[in-house]
């Protein structure tokens, strides 16, 4: 009985001190992500070997699509994960609130400003206070063109949305189209043009404007919004301005729409897309020839308004800290480092460095390099404001640019559609 | 003994099938009726308020009357045409084989027949004799094969009678010198062997001529130069009328009149941009003109009307801009050989998109609906027919008096099922247009309004609930007639 107890006493200690002294042995770090083994986990493992051989730190993943209702449940269970990499700092507001995420003023704040744009600080700042990092970042406001025939036209890239619609009448004049745009896409149909409204969002309005809209504070109805899809309108409800008309911007697969850039002669000359784009550009009929940097290339989204410059729209991973100790303190440091980015592109990712020092010649491509030159180019940068509102407000969006193009006409009736249902799905 | 244990014995048989039965069916129907009544996640009691948004928001008063529209257009359509065929069939060699090609769309899913059917519906950009089409679908591909005229030879006629000398001879040597050149230096780069090469250069003449007439070029990328076969027509074009003496638009003007009608057009419409800038003309007066500036035009081009109205910038140029006139674009060539057959876009097109989809669903179901009604007209009894027709009875009578009495209850039974599957339509409208374009229906709504963005349980609680009510009588008068119908048996 005596050794039974015994036995029992020590089978306790033994559970009792095992994680302790594991802690103290051991560095680990939980990192809540939505990226998942097919495309980005690789990726970001290759960009942290250097940090992870260095330290000796293990980084354990936790991969979730569901990624804010599992942090909250984490965060109010007493168990965050020590680093996370979340969509916006609106979707962890009250985190932010209560204090649970980790201010970042550990960093040193001359040498932040001097990698960083401000851009990107101020991104990253709440209320003063510096929260959130983004190593890695993604340009949307693309018009891509083919340098070739252009020159063949002896058409020049445009400056201003003046030009670009001279140059849109010029082409047309010319006997093709301007812009090539497709709309398609299975049941997220028209969300290629929510981003040109977005775009145009940030060239027609102040940034305070955008980011109301985003949530709600200006009306759908308003004037601005109004103004940014009539803005729109000037090209897609022109049929002379877009490819096949405005029947076939509705038709056309996103993923399709580059091609007729690459027709000889060319059926469009304009198109306006994220860099993912360049991935398509193969699949077109003789695509697989095509040099980037020679055949195909692109220019930022022409300023509308000179008063709101030059802003670019994309997408660009935040991560904030929910645990202090010097393995995560470290982690975020290394984050932040002039090439944290190279072994992410290494290993084949896709993305721009934020940090302005990041070698050059890293980049894969003269194209990656072009829209690294362009990102520090912008006079701000906004997310991509659909992805940001509430899911039936975004369908609400996609089936209103689709109902816009087919009969811009009716953009009244559209815009108090979508207000109303805003009206419901933001006040839940 | 055995009489105290069969008190329990029917419910341990019993038990397993109806506990399933209430966990498969009951529990989640109420379930769906309890959500129906709570807010969007399902938390707080909210009376009515999903049921005032699924009876009276726009889009799913769009969806009612799109199922209205899908049930009449529907079940009329299967149930006729399985009827049809079904009697069609009874009397052919063949019949077990023609009811098997007619079946056999259901074996395909709806999932499935939705794809194959976008890609027969599939439009591409619409394409011009020059830059030939490329319809993929193909409604639309045998849509433009049927093009009665506006051949680029057609176009070479035409100059031809207003006095610009040109020759198909020339449009084509000029069309296979380009070829020729571009395969020569295939074959000095050594993409082409010289057999290969020379191959492509005997058929060349013939395919040229062929894309005269307006056929395709060839699609094949041992062709070198395709792309610059309509620069190739075009510039021989430009450069016969280059020979015709100073002053000679009108003559190209009366030849392919969208030629000068765009340059109209461009110039206006600048003027029209200027004269809105300087404030001498109302922005509203000004968009009048531009949506009328293309028609006028062309008009001014063809018969030399003048438009009416104020605030035509540069009426009297426009002579001098047609005499000026000595290029032809690719645009207005095109234009003018326009045959006016344009590729219809199925699907998004409004007022034909709703039927478009309808179709597919007719195309799945009709043999569903012919191989049940195939059997109850073989179950009736031949002398009947057979009694008829010594009666003196034509086939027609034989048919509607005869025959459709007979088939009667198989037909409402058959013709309630259609009612019910068309209620519940959801695969192909989600797959072919998700609802947009007007061709809402309510189940896509119920599943948008779950999965499309904000996870409204109680929209689409509501949503299932009155689909259900919809439902629940039409099954009930179904099973009734089917006991009946068994019991007559």
């Amino acid at each position: 009985m005596r050794k039974l107890i015994v036995f029992a006493v020590m089978l306790g200690l033994v559970l009792v001190l095992a994680p302790a002294t594991q802690a103290q042995e051991e560095c680990v770090i939980s990192f809540l992500t939505v990226w998942s083994g097919e495309d980005e986990l690789p990726n970001w493992e290759n960009m942290v070997r250097p940090f992870v051989e260095e330290t000796g730190c293990r980084i354990e993943v936790e991969s979730t699509r569901d990624l804010v209702p599992v942090l909250t449940t984490r965060v109010e269970a007493g168990n965050p994960p020590d680093i996370a990499g979340v969509p916006s700092f609106g979707s962890i507001k009250t985190f932010l609130d209560e204090g649970d995420v980790v201010p970042l003023d550990f960093l040193d704040m001359d040498r932040m400003r001097e990698q960083f744009g401000e851009v990107w600080l101020e991104l990253g700042t709440v209320d003063g206070t510096l929260y959130g990092i983004f190593p890695r970042a993604a340009l949307k406001s693309l018009i891509w063109y083919n340098p070739k025939a252009f020159d063949a036209a002896g058409y020049e890239v445009p400056e201003t949305w003046d030009e670009l619609l001279a140059l849109c009448q010029q082409i047309y004049d010319d006997g093709a189209a301007c812009f090539s745009i497709g709309l398609e896409s299975g049941a997220a149909s028209g969300w290629p043009a929510t981003d040109w409204i977005e775009d145009i969002m940030l060239r027609t309005t102040s940034l305070e404007n955008y980011d109301a809209w985003v949530n709600h504070e200006i009306e759908w109805t308003g004037e601005e919004v109004t103004r940014a899809w009539e803005t729109f309108g000037q090209i897609v409800g022109n049929d002379d301005f877009q490819f096949g008309g405005s029947a076939g911007t509705l038709a056309t697969n996103f993923g399709e729409a580059i091609c007729p850039l690459f027709t000889d002669p060319p059926g469009a000359y304009l198109h306006r897309q994220a860099s993912f784009i360049q991935a398509f550009i193969a699949d077109c009929p003789g695509g697989d020839a095509l040099v980037p940097g020679e055949d195909y290339d692109f220019f930022l989204f022409p300023p509308i308004d000179e008063e709101y410059g030059t802003p670019g729209l994309g997408a660009a991973d935040l991560f904030v800290l929910f645990n202090d100790n010097e393995h995560t303190r470290a982690l975020i440091e290394f984050l932040t480092q002039p090439e944290a980015l190279a072994g992410w592109l290494e290993g084949g990712g896709s993305g721009i460095a934020t940090n302005n020092q990041f070698p050059l010649d890293l980049y894969p491509d003269p194209l990656s390099r072009r829209a690294a030159e362009l990102l520090q180019e912008v006079d701000a940068f906004r997310f991509d404001a659909s992805d940001l509102m509430p899911g039936d407000v975004n369908q609400a969006f996609w089936t209103g640019t689709l109902n816009f193009v087919q009969d811009p006409s009716s953009l009244a009736q559209i815009l108090e559609n979508i207000e109303s249902i805003a009206d419901q799905s933001y006040g839940e | 003994m055995n009489v105290q244990r069969s008190n329990w014995a029917p419910a341990v048989f019993l038990g397993p099938a109806v506990f399933l039965l209430f966990m498969l069916m009951v529990y989640p129907a109420l379930e769906t009726i309890r959500l129906s009544f709570m807010d969007r996640l399902g938390e707080r009691y909210i009376g009515l308020a999903n049921y005032d948004y699924a009876l009276t928001s726009p889009r799913m008063q769009e969806a009612f009357r799109n199922n209205l529209l899908w049930l009449v257009v529907f079940t009329s359509g299967t149930v006729g045409l399985g009827l049809l065929i079904a009697t069609l069939a009874d009397r052919v060699r063949y019949e077990s084989l023609a009811k098997a090609i007619i079946f056999m769309p259901m074996a395909i899913s709806f999932v499935g027949a939705g794809v194959i059917w976008k890609f027969v519906y599939d439009l591409r950009a619409p394409g011009t004799p020059l830059q030939p089409n490329n319809q993929i679908g193909v409604l639309n591909a045998v849509l433009l094969s049927i093009r009665p005229d506006g051949t680029l030879s057609d176009a070479i006629a035409m100059l031809n009678t207003e006095g610009v000398p040109i020759t198909d001879e020339e449009v084509m040597q000029a069309i296979i010198e380009v070829e020729t050149a571009r395969i020569e230096e295939a074959v000095d780069g050594e993409d082409l062997t010289r057999a290969e090469a020379d191959e492509l250069l005997d058929i060349l003449p013939g395919r040229v001529r062929e894309y005269l007439d307006g056929q395709t070029p060839p699609r094949d990328e041992r062709w070198q130069a395709l792309g610059q076969w309509p620069r190739a027509a075009i510039a021989a074009i430009n450069e016969a009328i280059a020979t015709l003496p100073p002053g000679s638009g009108r003559i190209v003007c009366n030849a392919i009149p969208h030629a000068c009608a765009m340059q109209i057009e461009s110039i206006e419409g600048r003027a029209i941009d200027e004269a809105v800038a300087a404030g001498t003309l109302s922005a509203e007066r000004a968009r009048e003109l531009r949506d009328s500036l293309r028609a006028v035009s062309v008009e001014y081009v063809r018969s030399g009307t003048r438009p009416a109205g104020e605030g035509w910038q540069t009426l009297d140029q426009w002579d001098d801009i047609i005499a000026g006139v000595n290029e032809v674009n690719i645009r207005a060539v095109n234009t003018t050989l326009d045959t006016g057959v344009e590729p219809i876009d199925w699907i998004r097109r409004q007022g034909i998109n709703n039927f478009a989809l309808i179709i597919v669903g007719v195309w799945i179901w009709t043999g569903f609906c012919m191989v049940v009604l195939s059997a109850a007209l073989k179950g009736i009894p031949a002398e009947l027919i057979e009694a008829a027709r010594v009666d003196g009875a034509n086939e027609f009578q034989v048919f509607f008096k005869v025959i459709i009495p007979m088939l009667m209850p198989t037909l409402t039974v058959v013709t309630t099922t259609m009612f019910i599957t068309v209620l519940k339509v959801f695969d192909i409208v989600y797959v072919m247009t998700a609802g947009n374009f007007g061709t809402e229906v309510i189940a896509n709504r119920m599943y948008l309004e779950m999965y499309g963005g904000n996870r409204e349980f109680g929209h689409a609680s509501a949503i299932a609930v009155i689909l259900m009510l919809a439902i629940v009588p039409i099954m009930i008068y179904n099973i009734v007639q089917f006991r009946r119908q068994e019991a007559r048996r």
